[in-house]
């Protein structure tokens, strides 16, 4: 991890299109002004976590897993 | 009335104005934005939300009150547009939660991007939560990994 230190009104530069910007600071946050080519996606690091973990819950079980599943949770909850 | 053809549910009969629709789709298919939510007897108090126009893109979603009763959505301002009915306070918004089911261990909740929808007017987004500290892999209460 390369660890660099800015000020607001600073930038850093990923390769030759790419720049994040300091734009302000305050005790809990940082906002930053990303500036790239339109076929770079910028995300929100958990943004991606959500989309990893789509793909995996999207990936098939059988449907008695459902069933089954559905039955320990009812019975877990006490739901009729 | 259109068929849904589902691996898992077989032939699922619908009408248009069942659908939900996800204007932003979901966080790894935001090209899909047509939603059918199938319930059934077998499977209550679970709920499979079927992409209509992809049918092998499904999720299984369990209420968010069966994993944490206590559960608190806080949305930023900067959480999708298209919520703007939720941020207003409308009590029609419905959670739910996203299961996946690993090759290894238990089920898992994924309490961090709860997804939200109105069934009354018709659309919801999966929204990806900021500076929350609910888990995205949140173990299912009355599995240890060693249940039979």
């Amino acid at each position: 991890m390369i660890v660099i230190r800015r000020r607001p009104g600073e930038k850093i530069w990923l390769g030759p299109s790419i720049s994040i910007e300091i734009l302000s600071l305050s005790p809990s946050r940082v906002k930053l002004g990303v500036t790239a080519p339109a076929d770079v996606t910028v995300v929100r690091g958990e943004v991606l976590e959500a989309a990893t973990e789509n793909r995996l819950a999207a990936a098939s079980v059988k449907a008695d897993d459902i069933s089954r599943l559905a039955e320990v949770l009812r019975g877990f909850r006490q739901i009729a | 009335m259109a068929v849904l053809e589902s691996a898992e549910l077989g032939q699922v009969e619908y009408r248009e104005e069942d659908l939900w629709s996800f204007p932003e789709g979901l966080p790894a298919f935001e090209h899909l934005h047509r939603f059918l939510a199938v319930r059934r007897a077998t499977f209550h108090p679970l709920m499979v939300l079927c992409s209509v126009d992809d049918p092998a893109v499904r999720f299984i979603c369990a209420p968010v009150e069966l994993l944490d009763p206590d559960y608190q959505l806080q949305l930023a301002p900067e959480d999708c547009p298209s919520l703007e009915w939720v941020a207003e306070g409308e009590p029609e918004a419905k959670l739910y939660v996203v299961l996946s089911f690993p090759e290894q261990g238990s089920p898992t909740a994924n309490l961090l991007a709860p997804i939200v929808v109105n069934a009354r007017r018709g659309i919801g987004a999966q929204v990806v939560l900021a500076g929350s500290s609910y888990p995205v892999r949140y173990p299912l209460p009355g599995m240890r990994g060693d249940e039979q």
